[in-house]
């Protein structure tokens, strides 16, 4: 396609000559407005997920019929506004500028209307055709806000559409619109936003010196704005593009005004005021909200923890009445069930074959099939918390004890969510909105000792340590949540330097959940985590299976065991003999393999008097050092599939890896070299 | 244009249920585009929701709640009232002349 041509006074939002039985639609939005609503209903299953190129920002395609005509619709990222300030922003804005599609939708949240239309102003400079759709009209009129979108849409030139997304009002008429204005049938005559007067001669000049040199298909206008507000992509890509002397010009008028940042978006705030003061009814001053009167208590600093541990105690409770026995029943009759049938049916087979395929591959599978019910009960929780508006109020009586290691207080909860199982932990990081935090939070994942992993100290720690059980789980269990804080502390202070993410969030208003939004989410999840975390699970299952049982058939003859005992020396600084780094290894399966592959290599075959035997068998300072590196030790297989996933680099993932090997060792060594001097 | 004698204040010693005018914001680019974007630029009224003297803090600003960081806060000045000033700790307390702010 040719590049649209720009005049340096004019954009043009000429409708692009297109196919006739087709539309490329975009939805537009900030965060918490029900633009993913609005996407599910339009596209219903209809769409895809996947990445925007190269970023590991989630991108959902769909589309639908309408008239006759095939609509695309792409969901942007939800941003505030359109500055360069995070990998979304740049996204939407990149998005709309080079793919130009024919009509944004942008969706508002009615109860916020101000600070939503600032996202207009940021948009209508643009190339594209824009449609308002005032979402959540129920909501404003409930917080006593009442608005009229046909004086909105006066005041703005652009169409205005009503429409509650949840209850599916308004939306046939928005797509009606949308039609209309995307075939060019509706006038279209946007009341663009002014800079600030003071500003105004400075924006010319700089619109002048940099007009001929902006790539297309940039508008000259919207690049000199943006210029103003130092956008650092921009003047990145301005630097580049303008000659030497022209460069020179334009950084010298922008030292000169280095409050233009305010002076831009206090323009748009004085475009927003007269559009809001044109249509807007506001509530009585001092009138106490709904959302008012439950944050009262929900962000308390006392109050709001109660809240909070009441909510968590629910979600693990839901977790263990519901997902537990699920996952055994599939466990036991579905998995062993088709083990069995498989074990016969496979009979004519040679051992390694059906050894490769019962154990191996169905092993892998069985993993992936029980982790299901936990993950649809987390992601389900994960969901409707965000939906309702209540997960902001969890991040926020968080945030301080979050803040110590260098996490934001949406960092919480998943990094909670890890004590059932650090595989929804790791995917429940998505509803932090920082990158860096995000991916720090990931790291840390694996640090929370996980249900099997507290199953393996259960069992061994009464036969180590006896009536002193109890207390020496409980100090694993804090010493592993204090390492937790400590590299959390050191990742961030050392690795990941710079500026802390500011803490700054939103606080939505509260409102009831929409059971087909969640139930997509989850559904979509759960997609994502068997088609891409579910591959590698299988894969590296059957390789661990075939590193300890080949090269003849058992474990003690293994490649792994052969690896253990190379490793030995290492051991021996732990006082740990190559049976327990065996075990260790297999736990990269699965945490509770340990247990199992203890059994074999300690009591043989039979398994009879494993108690009495790894009592006997391990020295108390041994056993200690063993259960610290245990709950320290790298992720399960599963988990590190879904770092992988959740990162999109193998790099990370590695250094994770490398990271905990490198932590647990450390930390046992430690731990052996006390215990010695310690106990007898 | 009007001049009048203000007291200015950061936004994180602001009592809770008070509604202040925003002054400037001191510090870098980042937190400052951030912040203009939600809404805080100068002249715009700020309502203190939740104040607590420790922990972060909720703030009313254009129709929208937002929770900010106290190292946040403090990079906010605002205007206040002499009535409000009163109850706030002196020492945080700058007097000074300041012109009309343009309207929110």
């Amino acid at each position: 396609m040719k590049a649209p041509v720009t005049s340096c006074h004019t954009v043009s939002t000429a409708v692009r000559p297109s196919r006739p039985a087709e539309l490329r639609v975009a939805l537009a939005g900030q965060p918490n407005v029900g633009k993913s609503t609005l996407f599910n209903l339009l596209t219903g299953l209809n769409q895809h997920v996947g990445n925007w190129p190269g970023k590991t920002v989630e991108k959902k395609e769909g589309y639908f019929r309408h008239d006759g005509l095939h609509i695309e619709l792409v969901d942007l990222p939800g941003t505030y506004s359109l500055t360069a300030n995070s990998l979304e922003e740049l996204i939407a804005r990149e998005y709309i500028i080079q793919e130009r599609p024919d009509v944004v939708v942008v969706v508002l949240d009615a109860a916020t209307l101000e600070r939503n239309l600032y996202l207009v102003a940021e948009l209508l400079p643009l190339p594209s055709r824009v449609v308002v759709a005032l979402n959540m009209i129920d909501v404003a009129e409930q917080e006593g806000v009442h608005i009229e979108p046909e004086v909105l849409q006066a005041a703005l030139g652009v169409p205005v559409v009503p429409m509650v997304a949840t209850k599916n009002r308004g939306v046939r008429e928005l797509v009606d619109v949308v039609v209309r204005l995307g075939r060019g049938e509706t006038p279209y005559e946007p009341k663009l936003p002014q800079v600030r007067a003071d500003h105004q001669q400075v924006l010319e000049q700089v619109k002048e010196l940099i007009c001929p040199y902006v790539p297309a298909p940039y508008p000259p206008g919207w690049a000199a704005l943006k210029l103003l507000e130092g956008d650092r992509h921009l003047t990145e890509m301005m630097d580049r593009a303008l000659p030497a002397d022209i460069r020179q010009q334009v950084h010298t008028l922008l030292a000169q005004h280095d409050d233009a940042l305010m002076a831009v978006a206090s323009g748009r705030y004085e475009w927003v005021g007269r559009m809001v003061r044109a249509a807007v009814v506001r509530p009585q001053a001092g009138q106490i909200t709904l959302t008012g009167r439950i944050d009262r208590w929900a962000t308390h600093p006392f109050w709001g923890l109660i809240i909070l541990a009441g909510v968590l105690g629910i979600v693990f409770w839901l977790t263990f009445a519901i997902g537990s026995p699920i996952q055994e029943w599939l466990d036991t009759v579905i998995i062993n069930g088709l083990r069995g049938w498989l074990s016969t049916a496979l009979a004519w087979a040679p051992a390694w074959l059906s050894g490769a395929i019962v154990d191996g591959m169905l092993g892998g599978a069985g993993m992936v099939v029980t982790f299901l019910p936990i993950l649809v009960i987390f992601f389900t929780v994960l969901a409707l918390l965000e939906d309702t508006g209540y997960m902001a109020r969890a991040a926020f009586v968080m945030d301080r004890f979050m803040h110590m290691m260098g996490l934001h207080g949406k960092s919480f909860l998943p990094l909670l969510l890890g004590f059932g199982c650090n595989v929804p932990a790791v995917m429940g990081t998505r509803i932090i909105d920082t990158p860096r935090s995000r991916l720090l939070t990931i790291m840390l994942a694996p640090l929370v000792p996980c249900a099997a992993r507290m199953a393996v100290i259960a069992f061994l720690t009464p036969i180590f340590f006896g009536r002193s059980a109890a207390l020496v789980a409980w100090g694993l269990v804090a010493m592993s949540l204090i390492v937790l804080a400590l590299a959390g502390l050191l990742v961030s202070k050392v690795m990941m330097k710079g500026e802390r993410a500011a803490f700054i969030m939103e606080l939505p208003l509260y409102h009831k959940p929409n059971a087909r939004t969640i139930a997509l989410q989850v559904w979509q999840h759960v997609q994502e985590f068997l088609r891409k975390a579910g591959t590698l699970i299988l894969i590296m299952a059957l390789v661990m299976w075939a590193l300890s049982t080949m090269p003849a058939g058992d474990i003690e003859t293994s490649y792994l065991a052969a690896f253990g005992r190379w490793a030995a020396p290492l051991g021996a600084l732990l006082g740990m003999d190559w049976r327990m780094l065996v075990a260790l290894l297999s736990s990269f399966v699965a945490k509770e393999n340990a247990i199992a592959t203890m059994a074999i290599l300690y009591a043989g075959a039979d398994q009879a008097g494993l108690v009495e035997r790894l009592g006997a068998a391990v020295a108390p300072a041994s056993a200690l050092a063993f259960l610290v590196v245990q709950i320290l030790f790298i992720p399960c297989v599963a988990t590190v599939a879904a770092i992988r996933q959740e990162t999109g680099s193998w790099k990370w993932t590695i250094a994770n890896i490398l990271g905990l090997l490198v932590i647990s060792f450390s930390m046992g060594i430690l731990v052996y070299r006390l215990a010695l001097l310690i106990l007898p | 244009m009007a001049e009048a004698r203000k007291a200015i204040v950061p936004l994180d010693v602001v009592p809770a249920g008070e509604t202040v005018l925003l002054q400037e914001i001191v510090g870098g680019r980042g937190i400052l585009s951030q912040l203009a974007t939600l809404g805080f630029t100068p002249g715009a009224p700020l309502t203190m929701i939740q104040n607590f003297g420790h922990g972060p803090l909720i703030v009313q600003v254009r129709d929208a709640r937002i929770a900010l960081g106290r190292g946040e806060a403090r990079h906010i000045l605002v205007q206040v009232d002499e009535k409000t000033a009163e109850r706030i700790d002196p020492r945080f307390v700058r007097r000074t002349f300041v012109s009309r702010l343009p309207d929110a």
